[in-house]
């Protein structure tokens, strides 16, 4: 471990200095001691839902989803020594997301997601990471923030959807509407929440990139 | 996803998929963290070399006799059980078998009120007596508040008064959620039986042993689902207190870990609390920790019978 190394890393990379704060922690005591796990601990909570998210939108399974990202940590855990302190610990973990989820692709002959679009996404999270990582607000408050800015059309049918847990037809039946105009509104609610969402954190990483 | 129709799923990924996951993720747990999520991890990583540790002191007296207290009385009494019981292995080919199980309790506010407290008379008490002074009642906040002097010692009788009728049932939901990983598992009947590293976690606690027993009562036998375990050691969460004892025993019912035959226990800041291994018990509930007397098990005399 080159511990000159940490002169390189940018100040807002909070959760990569803290990794490598119990990197050298670790070189610098035979013994793993309570600073190096509560660093660990601090990088999990840091990370954990956002991995989530991503795990998620890889295997549209919730269980799935948490196990890949469980056994990611584990992984990042065991393999702690062999981490490159120049790089992200964000970019890391979803290194090692993805490949669990190749993993349950190739175990479970599951659809194959694009190249193209598994680079879009990933590049989609490593900025809700950051956004995470060097300011308050994670991509989740932001979503707090778009909710209540959507159409009143939209957010009754995402809410009856999503956070009532109602299947597609029965928010047909409990809006009246038809099951196409649901699936129409769902699609078009998302993709204003996602733009919204994104705008929101590039417009805090450029102030914070002029401050 | 569980409540979605593949017709209102967005089939144009990535942008599509990952709003769909954000919502998700936010309406499950909104901007907080997932600590069962967390615990699981830490419990795997972190504190996977970290085991409570066990003291050579097997026998401790309790400092803190108030812990003896039961809380505050639960006026709720479980009046419908809705026992979700799901069972699945996660991963093929995986090196450890995980089983998740979620309980679903609808409580109503009618019943009867459990016990808040059991004092036991000390032998050199006197027998009680008929009081025959006068008795003054005041009304206190509500309470009626009766001072007596017996014998130059002051009393004060509280009277509580409750409605003389049953409030209508107003349920709540509760939902337990319990992941067991464990090396191996098998089916003995109505029990599951978990083998080699076997890892239990709840939002409450994390627990770790080498073998435990989960009676899987079903919805028609009305039981509710608990688990025996064996040489356990508890990490709990909210108490951040850590114990191993020789038999630990979860009840869903009440979301409560009672631990017999403690061997060790470390509180919040490292101390180690009195108490008497032999004659109590530990109960874990929620964010407390509890010392109660346990039932004194009585064992055969192990020494060989005379001829007679």
């Amino acid at each position: 471990m080159n511990f000159q190394s940490q002169n390189i890393i940018p100040d807002a990379n909070k959760g990569l200095k803290m990794y490598l704060r119990a990197v050298i922690a670790e070189e610098n005591s035979a013994l793993s001691g309570p600073a190096e796990e509560k660093d660990f601990e601090t990088l999990v909570r840091e990370n954990h839902r956002e991995l989530l998210v991503y795990a998620l939108a890889l295997t549209k399974n919730p269980t799935t989803a948490k196990d890949i990202v469980q056994d990611s940590f584990v992984v990042a855990f065991q393999k702690r020594e062999t981490f490159d302190v120049t790089r992200d610990f964000g970019t890391w973990m979803r290194g090692i997301v993805r490949n669990k989820w190749r993993e349950w692709i190739r175990k479970n002959s599951r659809y194959q997601l694009s190249e193209d679009d598994l680079a879009i996404m990933d590049a989609d999270i490593a900025r809700w990471q950051g956004e995470k990582a060097t300011g308050d607000s994670s991509a989740f408050d932001r979503l707090d923030q778009c909710l209540k800015r959507l159409p009143d059309n939209l957010r009754e049918t995402i809410h009856s959807f999503y956070y009532e847990g109602r299947t597609g037809e029965e928010v047909s039946d409990v809006l009246g509407i038809a099951p196409a105009a649901v699936r129409k509104r769902l699609q078009r609610a998302r993709e204003m929440l996602k733009d919204c969402v994104d705008r929101k954190i590039e417009a805090a990483a450029a102030e914070l990139r002029n401050s | 996803m569980e409540n979605e129709s593949t017709n209102f799923t967005d089939p144009t990924p990535p942008g599509g998929a990952l709003a769909d996951a954000l919502l998700h993720e936010h309406a499950r747990l909104g901007t907080s963290d997932d600590e069962e999520l967390i615990s699981r991890i830490l419990v795997r990583t972190v504190n996977k070399t970290n085991a409570a540790p066990v003291s050579p002191a097997a026998a401790h007296r309790m400092a803190v006799r108030e812990w003896m207290q039961l809380g505050g009385a639960v006026a709720a009494v479980i009046a419908l059980l809705l026992i979700a019981l799901s069972m699945f292995n996660v991963r093929d080919g995986a090196s450890s078998d995980t089983f998740h199980m979620t309980v679903k309790f609808v409580e109503a506010a009618e019943g009867d009120i459990q016990v808040a407290s059991v004092d036991l008379p000390k032998p050199d008490q006197k027998p009680a007596r008929p009081f025959q002074g006068q008795v003054l009642p005041q009304v206190v906040n509500g309470e009626t508040v009766s001072s007596v002097t017996i014998e130059d010692q002051d009393f004060n009788l509280i009277t509580y008064f409750e409605q003389s009728f049953k409030s209508p049932p107003a349920k709540a939901t509760r939902i337990d959620s319990i992941t067991i990983i464990a090396g191996r598992s098998t089916r003995d009947g109505d029990e599951l039986i978990f083998e080699g590293n076997v890892i239990v976690t709840h939002h409450d606690f994390v627990l770790k042993t080498d073998s435990l027993r989960l009676v899987t009562a079903s919805q028609k036998s009305g039981q509710v689902p608990s688990f025996i375990a064996e040489f356990a050691e508890i990490s709990h969460l909210a108490t951040n207190s850590k114990a191993s004892a020789r038999k630990v025993v979860f009840d869903t019912a009440t979301s409560s870990l009672v631990a017999h035959g403690v061997v060790s226990l470390t509180g919040a800041n490292g101390g180690h609390p009195e108490f008497d291994s032999a004659s109590e018990r530990l109960v874990f509930q929620g964010d407390t920790l509890k010392i109660l007397p346990d039932k004194v098990e009585a064992y055969a005399n192990p020494l060989p019978l005379e001829p007679r």
